[in-house]
């Protein structure tokens, strides 16, 4: 996910950030993304004043993977999750999504990725290894089971991640919380198997960084109405939720 | 008299008479019609504004009835009946014309006149036709009053536009009142003010559509009217106020659900009730689908799949069930290339059947029996999965040389979707280019799997130099398979010279290393005691003091790490040597011995001594500091003692190994050359034999001179130096080289019969064999002279302790039964003597020490001990103290004799090292017994799933037998083993048991898959104790079982360790060193990880907790 970055100075600076080991020992990890988007999105901050240019917005990047899945799916996901969560919250996003492979010299560029789709995933050993090396490095990564993925995906964030389990979420998990309520948990957005929807999470020293939902598909609310011809009730859920995640994502 | 004349103005008489009636009855008729229209609708709006009475109807009516019919009869039936005569008519002419001076009414009356005898004929006619002729020029029609008829008709055409307007206007009022005068006897009550025209009354809607209501008021209009509804006769009526906008009020229900009744109100009035009647569409209520797998995925039939999304294997029949909420008329799915599949139909249900063959989207259309349809189905996703092709990942060995067994252990694992069916070995020698195959053991036919063979690569004869290209190919369960294939690697077959090379190479860069650590740590020992001095000198222990020690330890621990890289370089090349087969046994094990040794240069001791060091330096306390310093530089003495000891021990091994190779090389020669011989009796080509004698003749010049350079390094080692030098002169006598040239000349040019080939490689084979024997005593005997001469060291080393010893005991026994000063002072001087001999003891036992392997280093230490006590003894004896110096001269004397048993066993390994272990025995047969296993396993599983034939007949009983064999061979190597106390990685007591359980399944015909899966498990662990035999405990066992998910639901809360395990570095670093890479890599990786790890608390210890 992005923060993808319209200046691109502040895409240098955020992806020197990632690289320079020093200024981590210095700075946890988790506040990296915090601090960026202090400096770009809230104009509280005074870092921001010396921003002569207007601050950079804030996008998601979709992640292209192998296998066979369709990673693809559903192109009017993030934008119109973009546009909600630029009229509800204080975050400058961008209009569009980005598009990224794990090798991509500039992964480090952007805080959150997206994956989504129906079939099979596949990482290469590097792709393993960067991921991983992202993730622990302040990344985020957002993962929405379309239906057909599960299998694929706990297998490689197995890889990813060896030696951690996912852990479901509790419905009194912050997330779910802020900056708006879902007491019981995640909502159901797409029937499926008639499964109650999980929300699944990998910590890396007590931070998520994997923030996977399963039988819920909650991407699929943020299509464009006629494509699911989802319930109003139902797409708003799902794009709130949607925000709960990228907020937590960007603040923790 | 002609009567044309007349006859001519008669007709144009009657002509215009007959018009004339006509223009009258119009007239008369269009004046009746207005007048009835005018009066009738006068009297509508009379009626409409008051309402008359019956009475008044009926007066009125008739009036209105009387006065146009008056009119009728007057100018329309009258003027019928009896039209105007001619002579009428023709006065009016007359009268209209003028001029005609009765022209025509005289020639009328003189026409009816001219038979009377009076009246002239001819005059009448004249008068006649003058008249006629007068009057031919004018139009009669002229007399007929057409105005007045068009003034009628006019006057009737704006009295109906009038009523229609009005009607158009007032429609309701007026057509009320109408409908009252038609009814005049009838008394009707007055009419409200206000009329109401409301659409669309009685109606249908379907449900979710819109419906709307109009009201359109007339009459008095008021600013709000009522709409009122319920949706049972049981309810109230619902009012609903409507502002009244252009007299007409409206409301629109923007979706109806229920029917339901309605009805108008406004002023005073209301209309009736209505009832809106809705129809619900048909809706799907429920989808599901029952999934058929193909045969191929092995899946069960899924029952009662939730929901209209399908994600299924190609080739999965699916039957989808819809439900919907009402009956239908017919169904059918849409499909995106606007495909349309038909659905049986059945009331409310729906079913269609389908092949899944390609990713689709669909949707479902239904239509009830109205022909009302749903509307906007939900879209489905079909998404067919392809059957993938297996991911196949090599385990071991990857890119590895071939040892002396020629076997090599073959493992990888491999992942499907659906199952792994059949795993090989796919591989090319060198250059070829179609691929042989090895069939690999299954450990089960599953989706994840792994798979092994001991594969023993003698039969291909290969060569040294010569490459393997090789890959693991799975296959999966599909009825067309699909295969995976790993990566390529190379198993490469090393010639004993590269072996020997490669490993002499690390073993000298090992002594150079060892060298510079030797020379860094004399320079330490010297700063050491600088330091010391300088400490005793001063009064406080300052900064300047703290660095110099600091870096002290620095020095020491870069000579730690640097012989910590030296033992792994070192035991690497010993790795390879133990796989070559190069050198013998006793070789092998001082190798290894000298591999312990190193191992052991860092001792625990020394350690501790740089930690208390470190740790008194921060309390500055000076005596502290010299008290752990003096323990350090004692350590450090014994750091140094075995570094010079490992290096003298290693360029003596160095000497042996040499002598090894040697042997071995010259022994490889002569099977080599036994084999060609053997060759040119098999029809084998002359042109490959001749390529092998062309490497022989290659490997025996270069043993040429190997022995020649090898005469000159032992130069010093009478008399294997004159040996060598002459097993290299006799080689150059023999001209063997010469020999093998022409050897392979004649077989490339084929000229020499293959008899007279095979003889002559047959003598050159008996001399390189006979030259093989006599390297093999030198060896021996060099091996026995090291081996006296460190017997003779050690016994006579054994000797003079003993009598040291005795000597301690008089010492002892004088010194309890002297008392006093001058009595003392001779034993003072007798110790004295026996400390100088125990001195020189010292010194020739640590030069002993740098010869063998098997005097410890606590001799030293003993020894140092007995010195140290001897010392104190003489103190005592000379100040006088007897019983003091009796205590410590007892504790000197258990001290050298401690000394002297460490010595005398020392002694009894040397004699024991003659004998070879049988070790390699042992692996050779372990190998042999997993071959078996292998050849068992391959075996049973070909006869899994197959009918099995009758009892007593072969098949799983013959396997059962064999499988018996094995265990018991097994037992009695582990029963060797233990009593060698060989250790083991692998349990070979579980695999004992394994067996026994397989052979009592195979024996009663149970073939499961339980069954296979023991056996691959059980040729896997005799495949790791082959393996940690070999490698004598060093365990690098590759870890080929990856961690499995944990699946966890339903927490009330979040668990403490939040799903994260062990340090992921820790884990990194496993991966990293299974990964096979070379020692120093292996060590350079562990020191940095090490050094990551280190700094790991640290952050975790900063990151601010959740939330």
């Amino acid at each position: 996910m992005i923060l993808g970055f319209a200046d691109p100075s502040i895409h240098f600076l955020y992806a020197n950030l990632s690289k320079i080991q020093t200024f981590e020992s210095y700075m946890p990890n988790r506040l990296l993304p915090f601090i960026i988007l202090l400096c770009l999105g809230w104009n509280t901050h005074p870092c921001n004043a010396q921003l002569r240019e207007p601050p950079a917005a804030l996008t998601i990047a979709r992640l292209k993977y192998d296998g066979g899945g369709d990673w693809y799916n559903g192109p009017t996901e993030i934008p119109n999750l973009l546009e909600f969560i630029r009229k509800n919250t204080s975050i400058h996003t961008a209009k569009e999504e980005a598009q990224i492979e794990i090798s991509d010299d500039n992964l480090f560029a952007y805080p959150i990725l997206f994956l989504t789709g129906h079939g099979n995933i596949r990482f290469t050993e590097n792709e393993v290894r960067r991921l991983r090396l992202y993730l622990e490095r302040g990344g985020f990564l957002f993962a929405n089971d379309d239906y057909g993925l599960d299998q694929s995906f706990r297998r490689e964030i197995k890889r990813v991640f060896p030696d951690k389990e996912l852990v479901e979420l509790p419905p009194t998990f912050e997330l779910f919380q802020t900056p708006f309520q879902f007491p019981q948990g995640l909502p159901k957005i797409h029937e499926h198997d008639g499964e109650p929807p999980q929300a699944w999470g990998i910590f890396h020293e007590k931070r998520l960084v994997v923030f996977y939902n399963y039988s819920s598909d909650i991407a699929d609310g943020w299509d464009d109405r006629e494509v699911h011809s989802n319930p109003p009730q139902k797409r708003e859920q799902a794009l709130k939720i949607g925000t709960n995640v990228i907020v937590w994502a960007l603040t923790h | 008299m002609s009567p044309t004349a007349y006859q001519n103005l008669v007709q144009r008489l009657n002509l215009v008479r007959t018009k004339n009636t006509r223009n009258t009855v119009l007239f008369g008729i269009a004046l009746s019609w207005a007048m009835a229209l005018g009066l009738g609708w006068l009297l509508v709006i009379l009626e409409a504004s008051f309402y008359f009475s019956p009475t008044s109807k009926i007066l009125l009516e008739l009036l209105i009835v009387l006065g146009p019919l008056s009119l009728l009869i007057r100018y329309a039936i009258f003027p019928l009946l009896s039209p105007p005569s001619l002579e009428t008519l023709a006065l009016q002419l007359e009268k209209h014309f003028g001029g005609l001076q009765q022209q025509l009414i005289s020639a009328l009356q003189l026409w009816v006149e001219k038979d009377q005898p009076n009246q002239s004929k001819a005059l009448i006619e004249a008068a006649i036709e003058h008249a006629n002729q007068d009057t031919s020029h004018l139009n009669f029609d002229q007399i007929i009053n057409r105005r007045r008829t068009q003034k009628a008709a006019l006057v009737f055409v704006g009295i109906a536009l009038f009523s229609f307007i009005s009607h158009a206007t007032w429609p309701i009022p007026l057509e009320s009142a109408t409908q009252r005068l038609l009814q005049p006897l009838t008394a009707f009550e007055r009419p409200p003010d206000t009329y109401i025209t409301l659409k669309p009354g009685h109606a249908e809607v379907v449900a979710g559509e819109p419906f709307e209501i109009i009201a359109n008021l007339s009459g008095i209009v008021p600013r709000k009217a009522h709409l009122f509804t319920r949706e049972n006769e049981t309810q109230a009526w619902t009012p609903l106020t409507l502002p009244v906008r252009q007299k007409t009020a409206k409301h629109r229900f923007p979706a109806v659900t229920r029917s339901f009744s309605y009805y108008f109100a406004a002023h005073d009035n209301k209309t009736q009730p209505y009832t809106l009647t809705v129809r619900q569409r048909p809706l799907v209520t429920r989808v599901i689908h029952h999934d058929t797998f193909p045969p191929y995925t092995q899946l069960p039939e899924r029952q009662n799949q939730e929901g209209g999304d399908i994600v299924v294997p190609i080739g999965t029949s699916v039957s989808l069930h819809i439900e919907t909420n009402k009956p239908l008329d017919k169904a059918w799915l849409v499909f995106d290339e606007n495909q349309h599949i038909p659905a049986q139909i059945s009331k409310n249900h729906a079913q269609v059947k389908l092949n899944i063959d390609k990713d689709a989207r669909y949707t479902i259309q239904l239509q009830d029996p109205h022909l009302i349809r749903n509307r906007d189905p939900v879209t489905y996703r079909i998404v067919a999965l392809p059957d993938r092709a297996p991911d196949v990942r090599l385990l071991r060995p990857g890119n590895a040389e071939l040892g002396e067994t020629m076997q090599i252990t073959v493992s990888a694992e491999a992942f499907d979707d659906y199952g792994i069916t059949k795993m090989d070995v796919r591989y090319k020698i060198n250059e070829q280019t179609q691929d042989q195959v090895k069939s690999m053991a299954l450990a089960q036919r599953a989706k994840e799997t792994t798979a092994n063979t001991l594969w023993n690569l003698n039969a291909l004869d290969l060569l040294p130099g010569d490459q393997i290209i090789y890959r693991v190919r799975a296959y999966d369960n599909n009825p067309s398979p699909n295969f995976g294939e790993s990566q390529e690697f190379v198993i490469r077959f090393p010639s004993l010279y590269e072996i020997h090379e490669a490993t002499e190479k690390a073993q000298t860069e090992s002594l150079d290393e060892m060298a510079n650590v030797q020379s860094q740590s004399q320079e330490l020992t010297e700063k050491l005691e600088t330091i010391a001095r300088e400490l005793l000198n001063d009064e406080k222990f300052d900064w300047q003091d703290k660095q110099q020690l600091e870096e002290a330890l620095q020095t020491q621990e870069n000579m730690n790490n640097q012989m910590q890289e030296t033992a792994e370089k070192l035991a690497e090349a010993l790795e390879k040597l133990e796989d070559s087969g190069l050198l013998k046994d006793d070789t092998l094990q001082k190798l290894e011995e000298l591999q312990e040794l190193i191992d052991q240069i860092q001792s625990p001791a020394l350690q501790e001594a740089m930690e208390k060091l470190q740790e008194a330096m921060e309390t500055t306390d000076t005596e502290l500091v010299n008290k752990a310093l003096e323990k350090f530089k004692n350590e450090r003495e014994k750091f140094q003692e075995s570094i010079d000891r490992t290096i003298a021990l290693l360029k003596r091994v160095q000497q042996q190994q040499t002598l090894d190779a040697l042997t071995k090389k010259l022994e490889a020669l002569a099977e080599a050359q036994e084999a060609i011989t053997e060759d040119t009796k098999n029809e084998i080509s002359p042109e490959a034999l001749a390529k092998r004698q062309e490497q022989i003749t290659k490997d025996t010049e270069q043993l040429q001179d190997e022995l020649q350079s090898s005469a000159e390094n032992f130069s010093e080692s009478a008399p294997t130096d004159n040996q060598l030098e002459q097993l290299a002169k006799e080689m150059e006598q023999k001209q063997l080289t010469q020999r093998m040239d022409q050897l392979q000349q004649n077989l490339e040019s084929n000229q020499k019969s293959s008899e007279q080939s095979s003889e002559q490689s047959k003598k050159i084979a008996q001399d390189l064999e006979q030259m093989s024997q006599q390297m093999n005593q030198v060896r021996q005997q060099f091996s026995n002279k090291q081996k006296d001469d460190i017997a003779g060291e050690l016994n006579r080393a054994l000797h003079d302790l003993l009598t040291l010893s005795k000597s301690q005991e008089r010492t002892v026994q004088r010194a309890e039964t002297t008392q006093g000063r001058e009595q003392t002072a001779p034993l003072a001087l007798e110790q004295a003597r026996t400390i100088t001999g125990a001195n020189r003891m010292l010194e020739r036992l640590s030069e002993a020490s740098k010869k063998t392997f098997f005097l410890p280093p606590q001799t030293g230490s003993a020894l140092g001990d007995a010195l140290q006590k001897m010392e104190n003894a003489a103190g005592h004896l000379n100040s006088g103290n007897s019983q003091r110096a009796a205590q410590d001269a007892r504790h000197a004397m258990q001290s050298l004799n401690s000394a002297a048993m460490m010595v005398q066993r020392a002694l009894g390994k040397v004699a024991s090292s003659q004998s070879g272990t049988g070790f390699e025995e042992m692996m050779q047969q372990m190998s042999q017994l997993s071959q078996q296993q292998g050849d068992v396993n391959a075996q049973t599983e070909s006869l899994f799933g197959k009918p099995q034939p009758g009892p007593g007949q072969p098949g799983l009983e013959q396997l059962a037998a064999q499988q018996r064999a094995i265990q018991q061979a097994l037992e009695q190597l582990r029963q060797e083993l233990a009593r060698q106390q060989q250790q083991m990685l692998g349990d070979l007591g579980k695999v004992a048991s394994d067996m026994d359980q397989t052979a009592k399944e195979l024996r009663q015909r149970q073939l499961t898959p339980e069954t296979l899966k023991r056996q691959q498990q059980i040729l896997s662990r005799m495949l790791d104790a082959q393996k940690s035999m070999r490698q004598r405990g060093k365990s690098r066992q590759r870890e080929a079982e990856r961690g499995k998910d944990v699946a966890y639901r339903g927490p009330g809360s979040l668990p403490t360790h939040l799903g994260e395990g062990d340090n992921p570095l820790r884990q990194y670093l496993r991966d990293a060193l299974k990964e096979g890479y070379p020692t120093e890599y292996q060590s350079l990786i562990r020191n940095y990880f090490e050094s990551l790890m280190k700094d790991a608390p640290t952050k975790s210890q900063s990151s601010p907790s959740q939330n």
